[in-house]
């Protein structure tokens, strides 16, 4: 295939194909791993009133959701046939002009195809107030539809949407339970159930219960190590979607950026730098002879030489790979995209163009630290002079809001990225301690930190460091570079 | 791939090597689904036992394979072996390719062999079908070379590999159609990830760029979705809703991705609490009533979870109840002709009050609606509505604002709360809602009573009590956040044991229960719960003592006689 590439599509390779120093996705897996780590050590507190059977949100009433709740889509897709009055033969253009007369409107769609018809459709409209085809359905045709249609109106209050299989008396009583349970007709829904799934759902026994959850809590200590960073961090996401399926009524903020965090992580290597298992492979090039002749001595068989064995490959440093790129993209665009309608979607509330917003923030009783007599006193302060407190609420309001709607257009350039990055840490600062909300807000941080840059990373990390702070590269040399693992050199 | 083909083979150990992983993993898979066919669904150790180790087994050899950059490991089997797995990869991804593309077509067509919707199959074909096509094409063009098969191959054959162990396992996880429930959504969750094996093993057969291309098409597939979650919430348009109810909502749902990120917007808003008021018998079939408060916080507004992780899981099952079903309260009730045209609207309705009428004071702003109601049927030449359909037995005092009148003169009526408007006084759940309450009420029940667990559960009354914000002037007077009069407590209902609602037709459901005030510029002044009082609770006044602390006690009509001039 000629490789012809545009401008934009340059761009768009660099932008997504170039190979990036994967110590970052490292760091935000400590990081992101650690908070999932700590919601699900948490659950063990109370697994069965969050998870169990008779939790609050208790399995019947779940799976009632998962499997039967009525989904609507709220128009159809094409526009509803109007009834006009156009009539194909001299019957039906009497049926419809005496419709009219008798009841203000021409009929609506299909023609009662029998004089028995159209005369039920009159006694329908007479003795219901509406019309039998409201729902969709044709007039009945024979002394069963009848029936149906009477005893349909008579139980549900409205004419049917279609006629059942006569045949099948199951079928007639499994509509009608369900018009009872959701007081929707199944017929007419657009789908039933959600695509929900979990192990609680049909793991049910609190002694299994709980033997699974310490297994899931080890998992994703694990993975926040990077220990079989690959496998862990999958296993980590789907267990943890386990408990926010199981109990959706039970989450906040921190659950669904934990779930976008553990997806990005899972797709990009995250285990490629500060893990165990950088620390095994390290090992295992420098013993991997050592044990494969162990290995081959059990079986009785000869020694390999250094040369005869494929040498277990060990860069010093991590090796760029274009997944990691990959999984620092998701998350800064899946970043932007929940800053931008958090913040155009204030744009619709009155508080946020009053400036009084921030006080529905600070004066919520069960968010706000008010049981701290400094706090209370810190916002009497506030409070005291009118002008202050209004000064005060209206910045901290457009403080927000330009922020959010501002951040997927700034952070992108070198110039204004800190000053978004200090907006985050101002504003996420500001919800953890005054909203209580500090798991969430460490969450938001965290992928945050996407936007760092390798050598801000390095930097960072060289406080750890035996020999103290001072810059590194992160791009290893070309050499090191060919042995990139197969993932990530697949794109 | 010349340089592979340069290089001399090297030994590797056999645990290196994916493939005794991969087809372990498939024959315990094949041995999970056997043993529920042959054995039926009561053997869950065995099973699970095959299960648990063909996945592991299965997912270990994909993840060797894509961490290594070693050659094909099949490719040591020779020359005949590596063109029938070329073969045998091409006709795989054709036959996908094809299967994919036969079954929208029929769904789109209406066919009922197909379960899926034409939406989700368009997103699978999108993603799946041209680049499983380019893949049978690669493998076409592939099969007769006489080089090394490159590792992608192996790892594209592995996926296929792990992708049937999905499948076997999840129709292990089958017991028939009786018991199509069981495991449903784990079967689900299995038939996902086959599905992604099945679209991640061509990526590693085609071409670069087309794989580019391919990639970039499912992150705008993928991001396309996350902004239809965003704007899914109303007022939306109509093109996104469509995408969303049609296309997106399974895929988001699935991977729980459906938030639209509409953090306290449009605005921030108050917090809502529950009361529970658990009600038991003793052995004499006397009355016992508890309350259960969600979240419990002490006077001093320390709540007593673990960590404060859980307290916010406690206030988001407080705030799913919340949503009301968005209807105003039918303060008159009638019927109207609706045969009638509009230009000589019929009031031949049959006037009546609403129940709950019946037990609540009058108020001014409903005086007003009656009043135009009746001048507007005078004008029409049509009697006076309503006024003989009032309790005559009982009728409701005329002009109440306050604890103003005797509450124990109307044992059984409840005045409206004089600071909100009537139409807000009345909040019924949605059904999502209203199902959760059930829920909560049940559950809530399960707690026996502290004193004497011998006692057998009567019931649960539910409140859905709203804590309004702390305003500011309340801040400055230094008044005490939980002073009751921020609460706004809506009566959700009484529920038996099973969750069952005890009346439906119970005229003060979803009704605002005031708490009110006899001198609102006095937080000290005596203070009526109406709450508390419909709860049962004999405790339902509370003054506040002169060390600032708040003393709840009985009432007597002594309490709310007006003071002696």
């Amino acid at each position: 295939m000629p490789q012809k590439e545009t401008q934009s599509t340059s761009a768009w390779n660099r932008f997504w194909f170039t190979p990036a120093d994967p110590t970052l996705l490292g760091l935000i897996r400590i990081c992101c791993g650690a908070i999932t780590f700590y919601t699900l050590f948490i659950y063990s507190f109370r697994l069965q009133e969050f998870m169990g059977t008779d939790s609050w949100l208790d399995l019947e009433t779940r799976l009632h959701q998962v499997h039967e709740a009525p989904r609507d889509v709220n128009d159809p897709l094409n526009y509803p046939r109007v009834p006009d009055g156009k009539a194909d033969s001299k019957e039906e253009e009497v049926y419809n002009e005496d419709y009219k007369k008798r009841y203000g409107a021409y009929p609506p769609l299909p023609f009662p195809a029998t004089k028995a018809s159209r005369d039920f459709t009159h006694w329908y409209r007479e003795r219901y107030y509406m019309d039998v085809r409201a729902n969709g359905i044709r007039p009945p045709e024979n002394q069963r539809e009848v029936d149906y249609v009477v005893r349909y109106t008579d139980k549900f209050k409205g004419p049917p949407p279609a006629y059942p299989n006569f045949d099948d008396p199951l079928e007639i009583a499994a509509i009608e339970k369900y018009i009872y349970e959701n007081r929707r007709d199944p017929r007419v829904v657009y789908a039933q159930g959600s695509r929900s799934w979990s192990l609680w759902f049909d793991l049910t026994d609190p002694a299994g219960m709980a033997i699974v959850h310490a297994a899931v809590v080890m998992i994703s200590f694990l993975f926040t190590i990077g220990f079989c960073t690959r496998i862990t961090s999958a296993l980590t996401w789907m267990c943890s979607l386990w408990y926010i399926h199981r109990n959706p009524v039970a989450l906040f903020g921190v659950d669904t950026m934990q779930t976008i965090m553990l997806l990005y992580l899972m797709i990009g290597p995250s285990g490629a730098a500060l893990s165990v298992d950088r620390l095994i492979a390290r090992w295992w090039s420098q013993n991997k002879l050592r044990v494969v002749n162990r290995w081959r001595s059990l079986w009785r068989k000869s020694p390999l030489s250094a040369e005869q064995i494929v040498p277990a490959v060990h860069s010093p440093t991590p090796v760029p790979s274009v997944s990691a790129n990959v999984a620092y993209r998701l998350i800064q665009i899946h970043l932007c995209i929940i800053y931008l309608v958090a913040g155009l979607a204030k744009l619709m509330g009155p508080a946020w163009w009053r400036g009084t917003a921030v006080w529905g923030t600070l004066a919520n009783y069960e968010f706000a630290p008010m049981q701290f007599e400094i706090y209370t006193w810190v916002l009497r302060q506030i409070a005291a002079v009118r002008w202050i407190f209004h000064l005060f609420l209206t910045l901290a309001g457009w403080f927000t809001l330009a922020f959010e709607i501002g951040y997927a257009f700034l952070v992108w350039r070198p110039k204004t990225r800190w000053w978004m990055l200090a907006g985050a840490i101002i504003l996420h600062g500001f919800i953890g301690l005054f909203m209580g909300l500090k798991t969430f807000s460490l969450m938001m941080l965290v992928m945050n930190m996407a936007f760092l840059t390798s050598q801000e990373t390095n930097w960072f990390l060289s406080f750890f460091r035996r020999g103290g702070p001072g810059p590194r590269s992160g791009t290893p040399a070309p050499a090191e570079r060919k042995e990139e693992p197969a993932l990530s050199a697949s794109v | 791939m010349a340089a592979d083909v340069a290089l001399p083979r090297r030994e590797d150990w056999i645990l290196a090597n994916p493939w005794p992983y991969a087809l372990f993993g498939f024959a315990l898979c094949a041995l999970a689904f056997a043993v529920t066919r042959l054995l039926g669904p009561d053997w869950h150790f065995m099973r699970g036992t095959f299960f648990l180790l063909g996945l592991s087994g299965a997912g270990v050899a994909v993840v060797l394979r894509l961490n290594s950059s070693q050659p094909a490991f099949f490719d040591q089997l020779g020359e005949p072996v590596r063109a029938a797995t070329i073969r045998a990869l091409g006709i795989v991804f054709a036959l996908i390719c094809l299967a994919l593309t036969m079954a929208l077509a029929m769904s789109a067509t209406g066919n009922a062999a197909i379960p899926w919707r034409p939406g989700s199959l368009s997103v699978a074909w999108v993603g799946a079908a041209p680049l499983c096509a380019f893949a049978a094409l690669t493998c076409w063009r592939a099969r007769k070379s006489d080089t090394v098969i490159p590792w992608g191959h192996e790892a594209a054959l592995l996926l296929l590999v792990a992708g049937l162990s999905c499948v076997m396992a999840c129709w292990s996880l089958y017991f028939g159609r009786a018991q199509r429930l069981e495991w449903a959504t784990m079967r689900l969750f299995l038939s996902a990830v086959a599905f992604a094996c099945f679209l991640a093993a061509p990526f590693f057969l085609v071409s670069q760029p087309i794989r580019r291309v391919a990639i970039s098409g499912l992150f705008l597939l993928h991001f396309c979705g996350i902004c239809t979650a965003a704007l899914s919430q109303p007022p939306t348009p109509w093109i996104v809703g469509q995408l969303w109810a049609r296309i997106y909502r399974p895929y988001l749902e699935f991977m729980y991705l459906n938030n639209a990120y509409h953090f306290y917007a449009p605005e921030p808003d108050a917090s809502t609490q529950l009361w529970f008021r658990l009600i038991y018998e003793d052995e004499r079939g006397e009355k016992h009533g508890v309350w259960r408060k969600v979240p419990d916080l002490d006077e001093e507004g320390w709540h007593d979870n673990t960590v404060a992780l859980e307290y916010q899981r406690y206030l988001s099952l407080t705030e799913n109840i919340a949503q009301t079903s968005g209807t105003n309260p039918n303060l008159f009730d009638w019927t109207v002709n609706p045969l009638a045209p509009n230009d000589e609207f019929d009031w031949i309705a049959t006037y009546y009050m609403n129940p709950a009428m019946k037990k609540r004071w009058r108020k001014t702003d409903t005086a007003v609606n009656f009043g135009i109601l009746k001048k507007k049927l005078n004008a029409l030449g049509k009697p006076d509505p309503i006024v003989g359909k009032l309790d005559p037995v009982q009728p409701p005092p005329q002009e109440p604002i306050g604890v103003g009148l005797n509450p124990f003169d109307y044992p059984e009526t409840y005045p409206y709360h004089p600071l909100v408007p009537v139409t807000q006084q009345h909040a019924p759940p949605s059904e999502f809602a209203y199902r959760l309450i059930s829920s909560y009420a049940r559950h809530a029940g399960r707690r026996p009573h502290p004193e004497h667990p011998e006692w057998k559960l009567s019931s649960v009354k539910v409140y859905k009590a709203r804590h309004t914000l702390i305003p500011e002037d309340a801040i400055l007077k230094k008044t005490d956040p939980q002073d009751p009069l921020f609460f706004q407590p809506f009566y959700m209902g009484e529920y038996l044991p099973n969750g069952e609602l005890k009346d439906p037709e119970d005229p003060l459901l979803y009704w605002l229960m005031p708490i009110m005030r006899l001198d609102y510029t006095n937080p000290k002044s005596l203070t009526a719960d109406f709450a508390r009082r419909h709860a049962g609770d004999e405790k339902w006044a509370c003054e506040v003592g002169n060390d600032g602390k708040r003393r709840w006690f009985a009432p007597t009509r002594a309490t709310f006689a007006p003071p002696q001039p």
